[in-house]
């Protein structure tokens, strides 16, 4: 096999595939990049058997073949030379040899025999949508996954596509995000998928702002074709919990707030909040937010802000991390905080169809 | 004609001498334990030939008369007790009248005695239980016993004697025994007419506010400094039962009971009741399978206490075990409790505490795979064998001989100098799981696991302490059935719940509703975790305590929380775990009791690389 390529456009292909290459792979062959040329086209690909990625690279195909090799070794390799022409040949006992300018490589891989084949999605349902509203949809809600290992249903995005509408469910336990769109896809297409935690970053690694995305899938395995890279992944089996009861059908207030002037007050009190006291207190009063931290033995911290609340005082205590991990996901101007009572959950919520459920922490005084 | 027959009385003696003497060691008990009955304030033991030639006993005690010496090689003739009910509150160590007559008949025996109002002493010799002379003898005050050539008539029993050194062994041990026992007496021992010991007299030892010094003494002479220093004291008295003496520091352990002493009113004794209780009282001090070091002294009413049950007196039956054991559990509990200055190093006074702040807050290990995750979902095409894939290098730091360094129990636990400058500085990582560390003392090993977990359960405990737990509402309760017998234990716990921040309610049968739980308790398996709480506790015996199973609760709970063997953790959250480490209240320990830290002393290591030998140091 024998191609030409240049050396940014092979990069980044190679960027692509290379996070998904088992890092102390015991099998050999998966540390190596699988590298096909044929007429139509030169693909790369990389799995670690739980996910495989496989993008197009433009390259002028000389001689069609197929090998593997070193994928963190190719990327270096590739990334230092000087010149951006490269041509590569790969001999029949997948010696490949690399040559750009004055330099000159002989890499050793591994028979493409050897490696594993992409799984065939037999009867597979599709829909393709656009890739920024599964970039937003994924934005707003991965960071509610649970990261206990062990609750894998929890370790996974719900994505349910029904009557026209994304939604994207993620849950702990302690909180939770769901974000809706509003979709023109053709009747009758509807599914579930819980996508692992590991999938949910690779597919916000790869997604862009634009394009489409066309998600293929059956009961157990996905594919995610962004305009020629795919990305394939199982899916988690087993029962979401059923979150719809967890959101409260109503709260007695609605307070809104700045999102930028709330979340730089809430980390600045939040210092004083750490991994062993994990807790903000909030109080609410007229026109008043009071947002405190007390660490026992280390200090304490008060922000006040102004706010436009007319209601009932009310004092409430959360997990700052929670609140900031919101605030960090959404980039409106204006978010709202729904709350009834220092015992029920706070609701956070955009002018657009999201919202977050956070439930409330106390201290047991004795 | 009559076929049974009235043994003569040395043969009766002979026979009663396999029980009462086995071997060298067992004669040196009777007759010290003589000379400590008799008042002695020096006590002098000298062996030949591990005691087969030779064992002499010379005491200062109030010593026998002419009749009393007499009588004394009867059977059955004792001082100590004079009627049955004695038998039920016996405060001297003999009380069968047997001791002697028994050594008499399997021994040339030789006993010099003289009461120290008296003028003259008497000697009687024996050779195997036959009186061959009794006269009139100039000695010094006191008893002198020596006995020659055991078992020479009884060339089967001498044949099973071991060697010199072995039974030299058990006779040292019989007297470091009792010597720890009364650190009131001066004691001597000589062998092959060499001063192994001269330990001298402390009469002040009998006053009880004296004798923790007098034992320590006693110790520092029998074992050296280091041990000395690893002890704490124990003083503990309820319902009667007084216990008191050292225990080794949390951390100090080791692989037997050999160093487990304890005294029952005086007496050298085994006891289930007190070892099981210590080992218990130590809890995640003490790493399983592993035995704590102590001296304890268990003073009790002799009435509520049977010493007649081992030939030997070496058990004691307790007619209130469980109150026994529950005094022991308390006491170390305390005593290892108060001692909080055992820091892994000392902080110089002025210098601020290290802050624990968010940078141990750590990312969540990648996605591991989970149950329904596991499978590869692609088939790898012609892979090559696993095995063949992943040669098992030997891991570097590994010894030949020894896969992994000994364990030395001391070395573990050296205290550290408190005038040195404290600090201790991460080389690397060994495994993703050993950091290496040196400090002012040396090398330290710590398992990264271990101490994180030690650092999570005390930050929790202390919390739990103060009194102000935090709880983190669930979006979701969870409902958790429990067995009949979990359910009643948990019902009896639940104020230990709510204290610890997990908010749970009964909804009787056998259903409990969690809606709430502390923020570093995963809600995972709450059912699988509250019921192997339960086993521990329970296997653990005497029913669950609050403290035991608040503390077992959150032993496992941070474990699952704590870096994991295999986490890959930049050098400043190693540091980060090593300071905290460095201020627990028990850094030597993780919850479980296996030991967070390993320490080689340049000592150590002069000695495992043969520039010292074992041992000359002393
Ligand atoms: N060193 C001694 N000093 C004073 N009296 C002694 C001494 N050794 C023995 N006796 C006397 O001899 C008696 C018999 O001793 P022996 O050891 O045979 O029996 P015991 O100590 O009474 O009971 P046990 O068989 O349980 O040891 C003792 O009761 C004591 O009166
Ligand atoms: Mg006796
Ligand atoms: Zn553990």
């Amino acid at each position: 096999m024998k191609l030409h390529f240049n050396k940014e456009k092979f990069l980044d292909g190679l960027q692509q595939v290379q996070s998904v290459v088992g890092a102390r792979s015991t099998v050999p062959v998966l540390s190596n990049a699988l590298i096909t040329v044929q007429k139509n086209g030169v693909f790369l690909m990389a799995t670690d058997l739980d996910l495989a990625v496989r993008c197009p690279v433009e390259a002028q195909v000389l001689e069609e073949g197929a090998t593997t090799l070193p994928a963190k070794r190719l990327f270096t390799i590739v990334r230092e030379l000087a010149f951006s022409e490269v041509s590569m040949e790969v001999n029949d006992k997948n010696v490949a040899t690399i040559e750009s300018g004055g330099s000159h490589f002989k890499i050793h891989g591994l028979p493409e025999t050897e490696f594993p084949r992409l799984p065939k999605l037999a009867d597979a349902k599709s829909f393709t949508i656009e890739q920024k509203i599964l970039r937003d949809a994924l934005k707003k809600t991965a960071y509610a996954m649970s990261m206990d290992d062990g609750r894998f249903v929890l370790n996974a995005i719900l994505l349910t596509i029904k009557e026209d509408k994304l939604t994207s469910v993620a849950t702990d336990g302690r909180r939770l995000a769901l974000s809706e769109y509003d979709l023109d896809l053709p009747k009758g297409t509807q599914g579930e998928l819980l996508l692992p935690s590991k999938t949910v970053a690779e597919v916000q690694k790869l997604i862009k702002d634009k394009g489409m995305v066309t998600i293929s899938f059956t009961e157990n395995q996905v594919c995610f074709d962004m305009e020629g890279t795919q990305l394939y992944s199982k899916l988690v089996d087993g029962t979401y919990p059923n979150y719809r009861q967890v959101i409260p059908s109503e709260t007695k207030e609605r307070i809104s707030l700045e999102r930028e002037v709330f979340s730089q007050a809430l980390h600045r009190a939040s210092l004083l909040a750490n991994e062993k006291n994990p807790i903000v207190r909030f109080e609410f009063t007229k026109n008043n937010l009071c947002i405190t931290a007390h660490a026992p033995d280390v200090g304490e911290s008060r922000e006040r802000l102004a706010i436009n609340y007319k209601g009932a005082d009310i004092s409430i205590g959360f997990n700052p991390h929670y609140v900031l991990d919101v605030m960090q996901n959404l980039e409106n101007d204006e978010v709202f905080l729904e709350l009834s009572d220092e015992m029920s959950p706070g609701v956070f919520k955009i002018n657009a169809p999201f919202l977050y459920v956070i439930m409330p922490m106390r201290i047991n005084t004795p | 004609m009559n076929r049974i027959r009235i043994l003569p009385d040395t043969v009766a003696n002979q026979i009663a001498a396999g029980e009462v003497v086995e071997r060298p060691a067992s004669a040196v008990k009777e007759l010290v334990e003589n000379s400590v009955d008799g008042q002695a304030s020096q006590i002098r033991v000298e062996i030949k030939g591990g005691g087969k030639s030779l064992i002499r006993v010379t005491d200062n005690g109030h010593g026998m008369s002419r009749d009393d010496a007499l009588l004394c090689i009867e059977r059955h003739a004792t001082s100590k007790i004079h009627d049955s009910a004695d038998i039920t509150s016996i405060s001297t160590l003999g009380f069968r009248g047997e001791a002697i007559p028994s050594i008499a008949s399997v021994s040339r025996f030789r006993l010099l005695s003289r009461e120290s109002n008296a003028p003259v002493g008497v000697e009687l010799d024996i050779h195997g239980g036959k009186l061959i002379s009794v006269k009139e003898a100039g000695c010094a005050a006191g008893t002198q016993v020596e006995i020659r050539n055991l078992f020479y008539n009884l060339p089967a029993r001498r044949k099973f004697l071991r060697s010199d050194a072995t039974e030299l062994g058990h006779v040292h041990h019989v007297f470091l025994l009792h010597t720890l026992a009364r650190p009131a007496i001066g004691w001597t021992l000589i062998q092959e007419e060499r001063v192994i010991h001269d330990l001298p007299a402390m009469p002040e030892a009998s006053a009880p506010e004296k004798h923790p010094d007098a034992l320590r003494r006693r110790i520092r002479s029998l074992y050296g400094n280091q041990l000395v220093e690893q002890l704490v004291p124990v003083d503990f008295q309820r319902d009667g039962v007084r216990l008191h003496g050292l225990i080794g520091k949390a951390g100090l352990s080791r692989s037997n009971r050999s160093e487990m002493y304890s005294f029952v009113n005086g007496r050298p004794v085994d006891s289930r009741a007190i070892y099981y209780g210590l080992i218990e009282g130590y809890h995640t001090a003490l790493m399983r399978g592993r035995y704590p070091v102590c001296f304890l002294f268990l003073e009790i009413d002799a009435a509520r206490v049977d010493v007649n049950i081992h030939p030997a007196k070496r058990e004691v039956r307790f007619r209130e075990d469980a109150l026994v054991q529950g005094v022991v559990i308390e006491a170390a509990r305390q005593a290892l409790a108060t001692k909080s200055s055992d820091r892994l190093v000392e902080l110089p006074s002025a210098s601020p505490l290290p802050t624990p702040d968010a940078s141990s807050s750590r990312k969540p290990a990648a996605a591991s795979p989970s149950p329904a995750y596991s499978q590869p979902f692609l088939a790898p095409g012609n892979q090559p064998s696993p095995a063949a894939a992943t040669p098992s290098s030997p891991a570097p730091f590994s010894h030949p001989d020894s896969a992994r360094p000994s364990p030395p129990a001391a070395p573990v636990s050296q205290p550290l100098g408190s005038e040195k400058p404290a600090g201790i500085q991460v080389l690397g990582v060994l495994d993703n799981l050993y950091i290496i560390a040196i400090d002012t003392e040396g090398l330290v090993i710590v398992d990264q696991h271990a101490a994180h977990e030690r650092v999570l359960f005390e930050q929790v405990m202390k919390r739990m302490s103060q009194g102000a737990p935090l709880s983190q509402r669930l979006l979701l309760p969870q409902t958790v059935e429990l067995s009949p017998r979990d359910a009643s234990a948990i019902r009896q716990q639940l104020a230990v719940l709510e204290k610890i921040g997990i908010g749970i309610a009964d909804f009787g049968d056998r259903s409990f509703i969690i809606d709430a739980l502390p923020p570093w308790m995963t809600s995972r398996n709450i059912q699988e975790l509250i019921r192997d709480v339960i086993d521990e506790v329970e296997r653990a015996g005497h029913g669950i305590s609050r403290e035991r199973f608040a503390e077992e609760l959150i032993a496992r709970t941070v474990c699952r929380h704590a870096v994991k063997a295999s986490d890959t953790l930049k050098t400043d959250e190693l540091q980060h775990i090593l300071d905290e480490l460095q201020t627990c209240e028990n850094p030597h320990t993780c919850p479980h009791g296996r030991p967070t830290l390993l320490r080689f002393t340049p000592a150590e290591l002069e000695k495992r690389f043969g520039r010292r030998e074992m041992g000359k140091e002393l």
